[in-house]
């Protein structure tokens, strides 16, 4: 059975949402043989503002490349999210970051509230991994591409140097979805 | 890597992180191509090892070798790989090899950007015209042109826009070019269809037709626009683009007849580069695109619409620009180098360090990464100074020098838009007249009219004309709203919110000029509408947040101005708005500034308001720094630099004035943020002696000058303060002086006047009233010596204790300390200590009639803080008393109280206890002049602010106010009792 997947990372600009969305689509088309488009919002804005960055994963042919049923939102702002809520598939995934996004969209069954940013800066001293975070999270409940096409995409990407921290990063995404009890699923169970 | 890649593996390692793309497909498939190649007999007639000579017949025989469709991707794919690691080395080879030849380096580097952009743009095409070929024949092929839109030279994406004839085929285009992005992920740099994701409907190409309908309903981005302007054909039909040139590009040119495409594309562009130009700079950290090279494109898409100039490659229009502008020539030139330099810069960051824009210079790994940048552009290593830190200096300079440039060329596509704008017959009264046009209501025709320009920020030239001095447009827009009916005119002006909601720079730019014209104009009600509708459209998202916060930075005047017109209310409710998170730490340290401004706002006195006034007026920028006194305070030092730098005394006095004025904002904004007493007052005190002693040198040398002659007056003319300011008392808004004069030389007396005659115009500008305590007795500004101590001498404490009372507080700030030593012996000891029993006699009974005549006035004491039982004159006239009784040189002031505790241990405790008091009471005081009025009768109903500030909060169903006005009368009780007590021992002893 054919499957595409579409992801939409939202936020602010400076997020790195941009990039996040070129590796998880770099991985799937180089290392794991997905189709995949990526596409990103650069309007008139000079700086900053609301960023937005999709990618379409497909094992067939992606002949449109416009996202409009996503089936997972990624969004680190609340305005982000009000903005593209409306755009989820039914059963489709909101992970949202715990402190930039403060009041849950009503409706939305699958929701997951982690602290995204606060972790990288915490965590690894460094909150501008968070979209790297945010790869990892997406990675596992998303699971489309494997870990190694992401981590090998990742390492395609960064600048030099900076390897191990996002490495570490992405791992710290991965260890987050893991230890994500069903209670932070407050949108599951807020709405029973 | 196999072996026969070994030696491009190696060289390929000094390549940032992206190169692990290209190395991967070449691993996994690189022995397949040359199996192939060898199978096929063709392995001789394809460049594997080294860059290609002529790559579009090589890439046909790499295709030919292929067995099936999908093994010919893979090898297209793999030899593209090959070909643009061989492409950037060989590029990178050669700029090495000339860099270190040529003496004009930026010519090196633009001949290295020509050649990378031309090969780039060369391997791309020709693999993307082979994905066609193979993804759609050419008979089910339906008319197209996909064009490479943006700058060809960058390599981080490929932006493409796709144009088609709309026939049914477009559905097989699509299904291809969906199969050529996904080819493009794997093997080449990712590709971009922004354009047609914002134009077409259906996928990723889009009609003339539909690009026309778009057109006609809004103006597009300028982003867009720019890019369909730089569109040039890669693959399809020529004719197909000529269409669209002549159908879509032509509408954003200028021509006679002006149009919405044309105007809405230079605001767009304007908006950008004013926004860009305002922007403070990081110093940690670099990025290219907007620190310079948006810039540049934008000036020059602007000019080239305004001249008609087609071409898209951005150096050759820079060039076409410059000879058809001839009034910027020199500056379009230069513009170009430094153009050149900054994207030489980016691209080799691109290919060495990441493929990415912002470059954080605290990274350890990306400065490793800019020392390769600088050595292949040439940069050495000089001493201890590493090769990129050149580099990095060279590149601020560039950055430097654009802004500059494109600040000297906005103002001409500014004049363009105001003299071509659809709007222009709005601002010609006759011609209002003569179309008919008096009978449009203007601000319903303009809400009208700039429909189609949604999202555009750039609307000063209409903003200007309404706030042109002679008024006529503003009236005008008034009186149309005003004959509105009150539901339609709210209506009305929301929709001003809406619009500017995209524009908080015009829409705030709008409610200040309303504000401004209120009285002449009585535009209260439409400007508290209009307020109220913008402060309900914001929500408090941290994008607005972060529109806000830098529309202070970039606009601090503006913002502060708006901020002057709101009442408390509103105060809270704008800063409710802007109070929530923001992620980004610069955005945030600019919007505590805002934060900060409107809290003082919030707080200050008229009074207060004043100085901030004259502060904003003359350096807007400073407000930024509310938030960070010890910023002023660096500013208010570099301020007093110059005033000794400054040749003339006219600007030495400009300039010591503003040092005067941020020197007072930087203490009162303390004083607001809490600091202690002591210290607001020993940093005024020093201040503001500096100032005056400044001053009278200015003065003094305006005066010699006039005479011809410099006139030693060191120890003959001494100028004393008294009063608050001798006590060392922060924020006094007059100066008791008394300037001295230890001659009877009458040309010496008259030169003094002169001296002191300037001194006080310079005083009095400040604000600040100027009294000389002696001169209503001795009949002039100036008080000899000789004369004062006759009268002193003759004179018993019952005729003279005005006089005697100030000069015993007197503090020398110019003179001699031999002039000062004088005036205390001679004056304070021989005239005043000398009858020390019958002066304290007085002072003390001058207290006690005062509590008197207080009781009997109100019989509950007033709430002067200053001349009330228990007040601040009470403490300083205690004081007067144990400085005579004890015969203390020191000042009297805050610190007196510890001078007093040493010569008295026994009465170590009580002189704490006045001490506490004095400080209370002068807190008080200074909060409530700077957050209320300045004045010394207080008002308890107005005691919230200094509660507020004092940290007072709400305890046992008291508010904060209540309690502090309890505390209140608790000081000046307890000071009230102390010295009646003090009274009656004076009587005693």
């Amino acid at each position: 059975m054919s499957f595409r997947y579409e992801v939409r990372l939202s936020g602010e600009g400076g997020q790195g949402l941009v990039l996040a969305g070129k590796i998880l689509a770099e991985a799937a088309a180089i290392y794991e043989g997905i189709n995949a488009t990526q596409s990103q919002s650069y309007g008139p804005e000079a700086r900053g503002g609301a960023s937005r960055s999709e990618v379409i994963l497909s094992d067939e042919d992606i002949d449109f490349p416009k996202a409009v049923q996503l089936d997972l939102l990624l969004a680190l702002t609340q305005e982000a999210c009000d903005r593209y809520v409306g755009d989820l598939k039914p059963q489709g995934i909101l992970l949202v970051d715990e402190d930039g996004v403060k009041s849950s969209p009503d409706g939305v069954d699958r929701i997951w509230q982690v602290p995204i940013i606060r972790s990288a800066r915490q965590k690894l001293g460094r909150s501008i991994v968070g979209n790297i975070v945010a790869l990892g999270i997406i990675t596992r409940i998303a699971a489309v591409v494997s870990e190694d096409a992401v981590r090998n995409a990742i390492l395609a990407r960064v600048p030099k140097g900076t390897e191990d921290i996002n490495l570490k990063a992405f791992q710290l995404g991965l260890e987050m979805a893991d230890e994500m009890p069903t209670a932070a699923r407050a949108g599951a169970d807020q709405s029973e | 890597m196999m072996r026969y890649f070994r030696r491009l593996e190696l060289r390929a390692q000094e390549l940032g992180n992206h190169r692990r793309k290209y190395i991967h497909g070449i691993e996994r498939h690189g022995r397949l191509l040359i199996d192939r190649l060898e199978d096929g007999k063709r392995l001789d007639q394809v460049h594997l090892r080294q860059a290609a000579p002529d790559i579009s017949t090589e890439m046909d025989n790499v295709l030919a070798v292929g067995k099936n469709e999908k093994e010919r991707l893979t090898l297209l794919g793999c030899y593209y790989a090959l070909q643009f690691l061989h492409m950037n080395i060989r590029s990178i080879d050669i700029l090495r090899m000339n860099v270190g030849v040529s003496r004009d380096r930026v010519t090196v580097y633009r001949e290295f950007l020509r050649n990378a952009g031309e090969e780039f743009g060369r391997l791309i095409g020709e693999y993307l015209k082979r994905l066609m070929n193979i993804f759609l024949p050419l008979e089910e092929r339906p008319e197209f042109v996909a064009c490479a839109v943006g700058t060809r030279l960058h390599q981080d994406d490929v932006d493409l826009g796709i144009v088609d004839d709309g026939s049914e085929a477009r559905g097989a285009l699509n299904k291809a070019i969906g199969r050529m992005g996904n080819e493009m992920m794997k093997w080449t740099s990712v590709p971009d269809f922004y354009l047609s994701e914002h134009i077409g409907n259906e996928g990723y190409s889009a009609s003339i037709e539909e690009y026309l309908q778009r057109l006609d309903d809004q103006i597009l981005d300028f982003v867009s626009v720019s890019e369909i302007l730089t569109a040039f054909p890669i693959i399809g039909s020529k004719s197909l683009f000529n269409r669209f040139r002549k159908q879509v590009h032509s509408r954003y040119y200028y021509s006679r007849r002006p149009t919405q495409e044309h105007e809405g594309y230079l605001r767009g562009i304007l908006a950008e580069l004013e926004s860009f130009l305002r922007w403070p700079r990081v110093p940690e950290r670099m990025n290219p695109k907007d620190d310079m090279l948006r810039l540049v494109i934008g000036v020059n898409c602007a000019y080239r619409t305004i001249y008609r100039i087609t071409e898209p490659d951005t150096w050759r229009s820079l060039r076409e620009v410059a000879s058809v502008a001839r009034e910027h020539r020199g500056l379009f030139e230069v513009l170009e180098r430094s153009y050149t330099f900054v994207e030489t810069f980016r691209h080799l960051y691109q290919q060495f360090v990441a493929q990415e824009e912002e470059i954080d210079l605290t990274d350890a790994g990306q400065c490793d990464g800019l020392q390769h940048v600088a050595l292949a552009m040439g940069y050495e290593n000089l001493g201890v100074i590493w090769a990129w830190e050149h580099l990095a200096v060279d590149y601020l300079e560039h950055v430097k020098a654009g802004h500059e440039i494109v600040k000297a060329l906005t103002p001409d596509i500014a004049r363009h838009i105001r003299t071509h704008t659809v709007f222009r017959s709005w601002f010609d009264v006759k011609k209002v007249q003569e179309d008919g046009r008096d009978k449009m209501n203007l601000p319903v025709e303009f809400l009208h009219q700039v429909t189609y320009f949604e999202g555009i920020k750039y609307w000063d030239d209409i903003l200007d004309a309404l706030g042109a001095p002679d008024g006529v447009l503003l009236r005008r827009l008034v009186n149309d709203l005003k004959i509105l009916n009150p539901t339609r005119r709210k209506d009305v002006l929301e929709n001003y919110a809406r619009w500017g909601h995209h524009t908080f720079h015009s829409l705030l730019r709008l409610l200040t000029i309303l504000g401004e014209n209120e009285a002449e104009l009585e535009t209260q009600e439409i400007f508290d509408t209009l307020n109220e509708a913008f402060l309900s459209s914001i929500e408090g998202t941290p994008d607005e947040i972060r529109r806000l916060s830098t529309l202070f930075v970039h606009y601090p005047a503006l913002v502060h101005q708006y901020l002057t017109m709101l009442g408390d209310d509103q105060y809270a409710r704008f800063i409710d708005k802007i109070a929530g998170e923001v992620w980004d730490a610069e955005v945030a340290v600019w919007r505590n500034q805002l934060l900060m401004l409107c809290d003082v706002h919030s707080k200050a006195s008229r009074y207060f308001r004043r100085t901030i006034e004259s502060v904003a007026k003359r350096h807007p920028e400073y407000l930024k720094h509310f938030s960070d006194p010890d910023k002023l305070g660096q500013i208010a030092k570099g301020i007093l630099a110059e005033v000794m730098r400054l040749p003339s005394p006219e600007d030495k006095k400009r300039s010591l004035g503003l040092y005067y004025d941020v020197e007072f904002l930087r203490i009162g904004l303390s004083t607001l943020q809490g600091a202690p007493v002591p210290l607001v007052d020993a940093e005024f005190t020093e201040f503001s002696d500096l100032f005056l002693e400044l001053l009278f040198n200015i003065c003094k040398t305006e005066v010699d000058r006039e005479r011809g002659r410099r006139i030693l007056t060191h120890d003959h003319l001494a100028l004393f303060v008294a009063g608050g300011h001798a006590r060392g008392r922060a924020l006094q808004d007059d100066y008791d002086l008394i300037l001295l004069l230890n001659s009877d030389s009458e040309s010496m007396y008259e030169y003094s006047n002169r001296i002191a005659t300037r001194l006080n115009r310079e005083i009095t500008r400040r604000g600040i009233m100027p009294q000389y305590r002696l001169a209503d007795r001795f009949g002039g500004y100036v008080t000899r010596f000789s004369e004062l101590r006759r009268f002193l001498s003759g004179a018993s404490p019952d005729d003279a204790y005005v006089e005697m009372a100030q000069l015993v507080g007197a503090r020398l700030i110019v003179g001699s300390s031999r002039l000062e030593d004088a005036f205390y012996e001679k004056i304070v000891e021989k005239c005043v200590y000398k009858q020390k029993d019958k002066f304290v006699r007085l002072v003390a009974g001058e207290i006690a009639s005062r509590h008197e005549y207080e009781l009997q006035a109100t019989g509950s004491g007033t709430c002067d803080i200053k001349e009330c039982r228990g007040g601040l004159r009470d403490l300083e006239m205690a004081m007067l008393i144990w400085k005579v009784v004890y015969e203390i040189r020191e000042p009297i002031g805050g610190q007196f109280w510890e001078v007093l505790a040493e010569r008295n241990p026994d009465r170590s405790e009580e002189f704490e206890n006045l001490m506490k008091s004095y400080q209370f009471l002068n807190r008080l005081r200074d909060l409530y002049r700077l957050s209320v009025a300045p004045v010394n009768v207080l008002d308890e109903n107005e005691f919230h602010r200094p509660a507020r500030i004092m940290g007072y909060e709400e305890r046992d169903g008291k508010s904060p106010a209540e309690r502090l006005a309890g505390y209140y009368v608790k000081h000046r009780e307890q000071v009230a009792r102390r010295l009646s007590a003090l009274v009656k021992e004076v009587a005693a002893t």
